[in-house]
């Protein structure tokens, strides 16, 4: 019976993919009842994932030996607090919002601002010419930078150029070989070599 | 299938205990192997299963005179051989110590020193075996012999039951029944019966040695005396004595030879010429024969001179069921009393009256005394638990097994053995992970990198109060956000936009500041806008960013110009089936959890021919490709982006190919879009506040530089 769900893999890839080339009733219909699985089994993954994720920072608190053991035991307790918030008050009410506006976005935000900080130190340390290939990055590193100051809007053109072909053409090569890849790896599973879902 | 003779269950074949009851299905009637616990047959001197010997040594070669007793379990005659030994031992009672020893007779030594000199002559065949003591002598010994037996008999007479007194008829049959049931175990000559013939050999000739010597001639009769037997009690007139006194006709022809070893009459002294050589020096005094005889119990002077030797497996007592006593052999039946210590022989073994005649080919026979069986004693384990906890070696085991061992090495047959041990052994040796040292910070380093710090803070700082200085030369003109503005400024009125908001709280920075342009915008151009959103953190962005539009554009209200659906699951899959189905009219908005249908200014968004324009915000470039792959081609709907500017590159890429009809990335895009839009903000102040960053990152690039050329210098010139 090993033979069943490679068959089951196969004939619900090819009808996804059938549909996607040909607008065919029979095939929409599958396809969207295909489509509507998948999500549900998605929101299922998120709820594992969550479930996952307490059961690490629950295993490090009981684990008290681990130096993360306090970080895990925050997480725990947060996770539980906005949890019961969301339960009992609803997920688009003031509390929430409260929680959302006033300590969600502010503490992500300035993390991600203190890239900039990071950045300043690695650019003194890192972009520096030492060979050929290192030169070249570093040209065209001050070249993006100065081209997006206004202050210095001289190099402007030329950074517009350094996005639109040399980044570009590089950017379409990667891809296109992400592409040719996702191809090969559906070929594979539509042809029952991969078979990752009976393993 | 075994049936339990206790309680009749049927137990399954060869089981030990019946599994009703517990009681022993295998009845010990032999000799328990003491090492594997397996029943034998009380003729078995080793174990039938694993070889372990049952008799042990030491009682045969140092205790006893005779040769070992054949055990004869069943047989019901008064002549069991190992009851008779105080019979033989009476004419070499012990004499008292108090006296000089007699070389002649004195029997002690000639016991302990010489019983391997006993076994030897054992072997003697038959026509060399001395001669039978002549009937007359025995008889007029027996009278004296009765008369001092008298006291102890008596004693015996008080505690003894007293027997029942049958027929001599019944007292044959119950002989011939108890012979017949046990006749098997008999051994050759007890089993079958010898009629004595004048041709034949006397069938004591075939007996022991100690038989022999006890045995009278077959015509003398073995009656005791009147005067002896007027001293005897009663119940010791009745019962042997008439047995043995049956007319020979009256008792089996088999039988018959068997009565001369009943009935043992008491030795008798040989005479002079009679004697052979080898005994005249046992040949006991006058004042030893003439010594009270003193009772011996049966079995006593058995292990005589072993004692201080005996393991403690035999002098331990062990645990027996009630009733398995019966099944031991006499000489584990009754502990032996303790004798008197023998005289010591000497260090060669032999008596010194024997050492200057005994050849040396016999003395080359002199079995090894055994030292092995105490040395095992000493080292064997104490029972710690159980009803044996406290003893030693009451399970004798051998040294061997009772010292702790070790397998030799196996051989290496495999050819991976060694490769397997290499294996092991590195996987047992601790790995220790290259931990990497960080650099220590000198002084010197934390301090610039603290002035680094310092500057940005302040490039940061300043344009949010010189606004103009750094926003002046913004170029709006010909770049993709232009392209963006375009596109939204040439939607019709009421329009329906989509727009999704897939970036998180960490891109809020700049794309925060790109959505309330957009937004704005479009509410301005009283587009009917429909936020979604792929990420589980966007719909509360896009309702804040939403909220936020609507009261600085004033005159739009949520459901009327505006609607948040909230989340959209399914990732890849749930862009595709909106690609395929359009917005569901049961699809409930976030605020109110109303469907679609509900709203009457959006109920025609489930088709894509009603929608204008789908615009994504798209924090990485991988949610901007999932709209392009996905939706892009499967709807004839406009698409613009907005996108960071670590997405940038790839966003360009869809832009190059016209996939995208307007694009603006990053702070700059948001800020050309307030420029664009004539609502200049918080985007364009933030632009200067980056532009005087990327100023102050070009310099520090360019000075590290500098210092590393100049390090580099000053070490190839050293």
């Amino acid at each position: 019976m090993r033979w069943l769900p490679t068959a089951i893999a196969i004939a619900v890839g090819l009808i996804t993919l059938l549909d996607y080339f040909f607008d065919l009733p029979l095939l929409d219909a599958l396809g969207i009842a295909f489509r509507e699985w998948t999500i549900i089994l998605t929101a299922f993954a998120l709820l594992l994932g969550v479930i996952n994720l307490l059961q690490v920072h629950i295993g490090r608190v009981i684990r008290r030996h681990e130096a993360s053991a306090g970080y895990s035991a925050l997480v725990v307790i947060t996770a539980t607090i906005v949890t019961g918030i969301g339960l009992w008050f609803g997920l688009p009410s003031e509390p929430m919002t409260w929680v959302f506006d006033n300590i969600y976005t502010p503490l992500q935000s300035a993390f991600f601002a203190l890239m900039a900080f990071f950045l300043a130190t690695a650019a003194y340390r890192a972009l520096r010419a030492r060979t050929l290939e290192t030169t070249w990055m570093l040209v065209i590193a001050l070249i993006v930078f100065v081209g997006q100051t206004p202050l210095l809007g001289v190099l402007a053109d030329v950074r517009e150029w350094v996005l639109n072909v040399p980044a570009t053409a590089g950017v379409r090569g990667i891809l296109i070989g992400v592409a040719l890849g996702t191809m090969a790896t559906a070929l594979r599973l539509l042809l029952g070599w991969d078979r990752p879902y009976s393993e | 299938m075994i049936q339990c003779p206790h309680c009749g269950t049927k137990n399954r074949d060869g089981s030990k205990y019946c599994s009703d009851c517990g009681a022993r299905l295998v009845p010990q009637a032999g000799l328990v192997c003491p090492m594997c616990g397996t029943p034998n047959s009380v003729e078995n001197v080793f174990c039938s299963k694993c070889g372990a010997r049952l008799v042990p040594l030491t009682a045969a070669t140092l205790g006893d005179k005779t040769p070992p007793p054949t055990p004869i379990k069943g047989l019901s005659l008064p002549s069991k051989p190992v009851e008779t030994p105080p019979t033989k031992a009476e004419p070499s009672a012990p004499p008292p110590r108090a006296e000089p020893p007699t070389p002649k007779i004195e029997p002690p030594p000639a016991k302990t020193t010489d019983d391997w000199l006993e076994q030897l002559r054992a072997q003697v065949p038959e026509e060399q075996a001395p001669a039978i003591p002549e009937a007359p002598e025995v008889e007029s010994e027996v009278p004296a012999e009765a008369e001092e037996s008298a006291d102890w008999l008596a004693r015996l007479s008080a505690t003894a039951p007293v027997p029942e007194e049958l027929s001599p008829a019944e007292k044959a049959r119950r002989a011939a029944e108890s012979i017949e049931i046990a006749e098997e175990d008999l051994p050759d000559w007890l089993r079958t019966p010898v009629t004595p013939s004048e041709t034949e050999s006397p069938p004591a000739a075939r007996m022991p040695d100690w038989v022999m010597e006890v045995t009278p001639a077959k015509e003398e009769p073995a009656v005791p005396p009147p005067s002896a037997a007027e001293e005897i009690p009663d119940w010791l007139k009745e019962p042997a004595p008439t047995e043995a006194h049956a007319p020979a006709q009256e008792a089996p022809a088999w039988f018959k030879p068997l009565e001369a070893i009943t009935e043992i009459p008491p030795p008798v002294p040989a005479t002079e010429e009679e004697i052979p050589d080898w005994l005249k020096p046992l040949k006991p005094s006058e004042e030893e024969l003439a010594a009270p005889v003193r009772p011996q119990a049966p079995g006593e002077g058995l292990l005589e001179g072993i004692a201080v030797e005996k393991p403690a497996w035999l002098t331990a007592t062990p645990y027996l069921e009630p009733g398995e006593e019966e099944f031991l052999p006499d000489w584990l039946r009754t502990p032996p009393p303790k004798p008197a210590a023998p005289a010591a022989p000497t260090p060669e073994g032999i008596a010194p009256e024997f050492q200057g005649e005994v050849p040396e080919w016999i003395a080359a026979l002199k079995p090894v005394e055994p030292t092995a069986i105490p040395q095992i004693v000493e080292t064997g384990p104490v029972e710690v638990a159980g009803p044996l906890a406290g003893l030693r070696s009451v399970l004798p085991l051998a040294a061997v097994v009772a010292e702790p061992h070790r397998l030799p090495p196996a051989p290496a047959a495999n050819p991976f053995a060694e490769q397997a041990r290499l294996f092991e052994s590195v996987l047992a040796t601790p790995v220790t992970a290259p931990v990497a040292r960080a650099k220590k910070s000198t002084r010197r380093e934390k301090i610039f990198r603290a002035l680094i710090y310092l500057v940005l803070t302040f490039a940061i700082i300043l344009p949010f109060f010189l606004p103009d200085v750094a926003t002046a030369s913004i170029r709006t003109f010909g770049t993709p956000t232009a392209d963006l503005y375009d596109t939204i400024q040439a939607l019709p009125a009421d329009a329906l936009v989509i727009v999704s908001f897939d970036y998180d709280p960490g891109n809020i920075g700049e794309m925060d500041l790109q959505a309330n342009a957009l937004v704005r915008h479009l509410l301005q151009r009283r587009a009917r806008v429909v936020a979604l959103s792929t990420l589980e953190t966007g719909p509360q962005i896009a309702q804040r960013v939403l909220d936020n539009a609507a009261r600085a554009v004033g005159n739009s209200a949520y459901g009327t110009h505006y609607l948040n659906l909230g989340y959209l699951a399914g990732q890849e899959a749930g862009l595709r089936q909106l690609a395929a189905t359009g917005l569901v009219p049961t699809t409930s908005d976030y605020r109110y959890r109303q469907p679609l249908a509900q709203y009457p200014n959006f109920s025609n968004a489930q088709n894509w021919r009603n929608v204008a324009l789908i615009v994504e915000l798209a924090g990485t470039p991988e949610a901007l490709q999932k709209w392009m792959e996905q939706v892009q081609p499967r709807v004839n709907v406009k698409i613009v982006a907005g996108v960071s500017a670590a997405a940038e590159p790839r966003a360009r890429a869809y832009r190059e190919a016209k996939q995208l009809s307007g694009l603006m990335s990053g702070l700059m895009g948001a800020a050309q879009y307030e420029i664009l839009s004539n609502q200049r903000g918080l985007a364009v102040i933030s632009v200067g506040a980056q532009s005087t960053a990327s100023l102050v990152i070009i310099a520090l690039i360019v000075l590290g530089n500098l210092v590393f050329l100049l390090s580099r210098d000053r070490g190839k010139a050293k």
